[in-house]
């Protein structure tokens, strides 16, 4: 039985204003060491909700979020973006990389705010994006790769941190087929080789396909999990 | 690699940052001609108040400024003698003349006016002071003639003044009794100081022994070789005095000189305030627009786990960038072109009389003045800084949320 990185319970986040919004309502679960999960749903149904409170970028209104046995909610604000530093990878939608620098030097960006030693930065990001299949693109800023080559950037950076787990939010929805099943496949062999914890929001039929594990939600809670 | 990310985020823009440093230099640029003429126009008013009129320092009785002016004498002809000896005897001066000053008031046909009459040894003053070169009218005591009086144009006008006027003086000979003599105008100057011409007249000094009695000698001029460490000099003078005896300075003498430099001082300040002030809202806009543009990029980096103290660490640095590189431009703009002015000169001659007022020629050299660089570097540095800091907080208030999220 592998150990849970992300256990939730409880969990609600309610949006105040004229109208009050359920985006999440009462939702518990557990994440393990290793899984390879998508949440999916209709949209409005709280999956981008749900993965920025899990991630520690919005706080909820009720419930606790563990994540390797630390209460996130507990944190203050600058705990938690040293925490979210440290633990957790994130690969979003779009604008995920600085456009002045080059592949590489996003990879180490996020190693530089860790303060790690410039030999183990460059030398990581040499292969971090070599294992993306981005050989020899080391130099390309962003504006000079293709959107697939750019998530796998995004990739690369979430994991150069050594993060406990990766969360991406609609990482192939600006992507055709042809990237959309590259980036796939490169995940899920990180997934598998380096046992790395990948948890998706999406609503792509590819890439609920290839999850191990997909939970549906719709009106912020939870309808199925399997 | 934050410089790296700074520098590079500069160069995004590249429009809006040319904007913003060529603005950062042209005003480090006109800042430096303002505080090049400043300086060049103050100076020239001293060296001509120097040369003209008082000398490098002056060598009074103690008592001159406080008792009337006719006892407070410096000593016997004999004395004086003696102690221009001694004065000249000094390294650094290069000469010295003798003035018998008296408080009086003058009366022409038309008016009076309280003046102070110089009387001089015109061979003496000749050498000592350039007195000479000023006259608009008649002669230096050159042609000779009885009692006759040198007044300043402005005076001259006030008065209704002529060639061969006719005026009567009003002093206090050596006993203190007030004693009248009339003079004829045989010249009339003009220095480069009004204020000076409207309140000095100029008479030989045989001419007021003949009322006086004897030769008071009330002041001597002396003149250095360098205008340069002028108060140390000074008071270097001031020792090898006798006791009784005080030495000013040129400074001292002619304390308005000092208030111009003080003025002056004050309204540079004033001035690059004003222009940093310009220079703060432009970078603060420029900033602030950066901010607006990389909403996004800046939202996903605080996700991803950039703190706070680092954030604002770049910004604070891409807004110095824009100094460090506007700022050098504008110094060597302002360097170059005060150089070359200085060579040429800045002739006003249209606002001439103005600027007899202020005891100004009417052809400006301006003078680089290295210690202001430091000022205006340090200044510019400033602003960036101040100019980071509402931008940098714009910065730390994003929510990476709804950054990321856009909308
Ligand atoms: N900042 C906010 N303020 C108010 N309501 C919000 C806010 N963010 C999201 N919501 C609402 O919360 C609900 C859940 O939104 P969320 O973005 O989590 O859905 P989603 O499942 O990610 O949808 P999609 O598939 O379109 O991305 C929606 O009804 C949305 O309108
Ligand atoms: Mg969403």
């Amino acid at each position: 039985m592998s150990k849970p990185v992300i256990e939730v319970k409880n969990l609600e986040k309610v949006y105040e204003g004229a109208v009050p919004v359920k985006a999440v309502n009462g939702i518990s679960l557990t994440i393990t060491q290793g899984e390879f999960t998508a949440l999916k749903g209709p949209s409005g149904c709280g999956k981008t909700t749900l993965l920025n409170m899990l991630g520690g970028l919005d706080q909820p209104t009720s419930g606790s979020i563990a994540i390797g046995g630390v209460d996130i909610t507990t944190l203050s604000e600058n705990a938690l973006i040293d925490f979210r530093l440290r633990n957790i990878g994130f690969v979003f939608q779009a604008y995920n990389l600085i456009p002045v620098l080059s592949a590489q030097e996003n990879v180490s960006f996020i190693m530089l705010l860790q303060n790690r030693p410039k030999e183990e930065r460059e030398a990581r990001a040499r292969q971090l994006l070599e294992a993306v299949g981005l050989e020899g693109k080391e130099d390309k800023r962003p504006g000079q790769l293709s959107g697939g080559q750019q998530q796998r950037v995004a990739v690369a950076r979430a994991l150069a941190s050594k993060p406990q787990f990766v969360l991406a939010d609609e990482p192939t929805a600006n992507l055709d087929s042809q990237s959309t099943a590259n980036l796939l496949d490169i995940m899920e062999r990180l997934n598998k080789e380096e046992g790395m914890t990948f948890v998706f929001a999406t609503h792509d039929d590819r890439v609920i396909k290839k999850a191990r594990r997909i939970i549906s939600i719709e009106d912020g809670k939870v309808l199925s999990d399997d | 690699m934050i410089f790296k990310v700074a520098w590079r985020n500069i160069w995004r823009a590249k429009v809006r940052s040319f904007i913003v440093i060529g603005s950062i230099a042209v005003g480090i640029w006109a800042g430096l001609l303002i505080i090049g003429f400043s300086f060049g126009m103050n100076n020239e008013r001293t060296a001509s108040a120097i040369g003209t009129t008082t000398g490098h320092a002056q060598i009074h009785h103690e008592d001159f400024d406080a008792e009337p002016l006719s006892t407070a004498v410096l000593a016997d002809s004999s004395a004086v003698v003696a102690l221009r000896k001694t004065v000249e005897a000094l390294p650094f001066v290069s000469g010295t003349a003798q003035r018998t000053v008296l408080g009086g008031m003058i009366n022409s046909a038309k008016s009076a006016r309280a003046v102070r009459i110089m009387g001089i040894w015109p061979e003496e003053e000749r050498i000592q002071t350039t007195l000479a070169d000023y006259m608009v009218e008649g002669d230096f005591f050159e042609a000779s003639g009885r009692n006759r009086l040198l007044v300043g144009e402005k005076l001259a006008k006030r008065l209704g003044l002529k060639l061969r006027s006719k005026v009567v003086l009003t002093f206090q000979d050596a006993e203190g009794n007030l004693s009248r003599a009339s003079f004829r105008i045989s010249g009339v100057y003009k220095t480069l100081n009004a204020t000076w011409d409207e309140f000095h007249v100029y008479a030989h000094h045989e001419d007021l022994e003949k009322t006086l009695g004897v030769p008071l000698i009330h002041e001597v001029l002396v003149r250095f070789e360098e205008t340069v460490d002028t108060e140390e000099k000074a008071s270097q003078l001031a020792a090898a005095m006798p006791a009784g005896l005080a030495v000013k300075s040129w400074k001292q003498v002619r304390p308005e000189l000092g208030f111009a430099d003080d003025m002056m001082a004050i309204m540079l300040v004033l001035v690059l305030g004003i222009i940093m002030m310009a220079l703060l809202f432009g970078i603060i806009n420029n900033m602030l627009m950066a901010i607006l543009e990389r909403r996004r990029e800046l939202g996903m980096l605080m996700a991803v786990g950039m703190n706070k103290r680092k954030l604002f660490l770049m910004i604070l640095v891409e807004t110095l960038m824009l100094g460090f590189v506007g700022g050098p431009i504008g110094i060597l703009l302002g360097d170059l072109s005060t150089r070359a002015m200085m060579r040429i000169g800045i002739d006003l001659s249209s606002k001439q009389d103005g600027l007899a007022e202020l005891g100004v020629q009417s052809v400006i050299y301006p003078e680089i003045v290295p210690s202001y660089y430091l000022i205006i570097a340090v200044m510019v540095l400033t602003t960036a800084l101040i100019a980071s800091i509402l931008p940098a907080i714009k910065a730390l208030k994003l929510n990476p949320v709804e950054a990321i999220r856009g909308s």
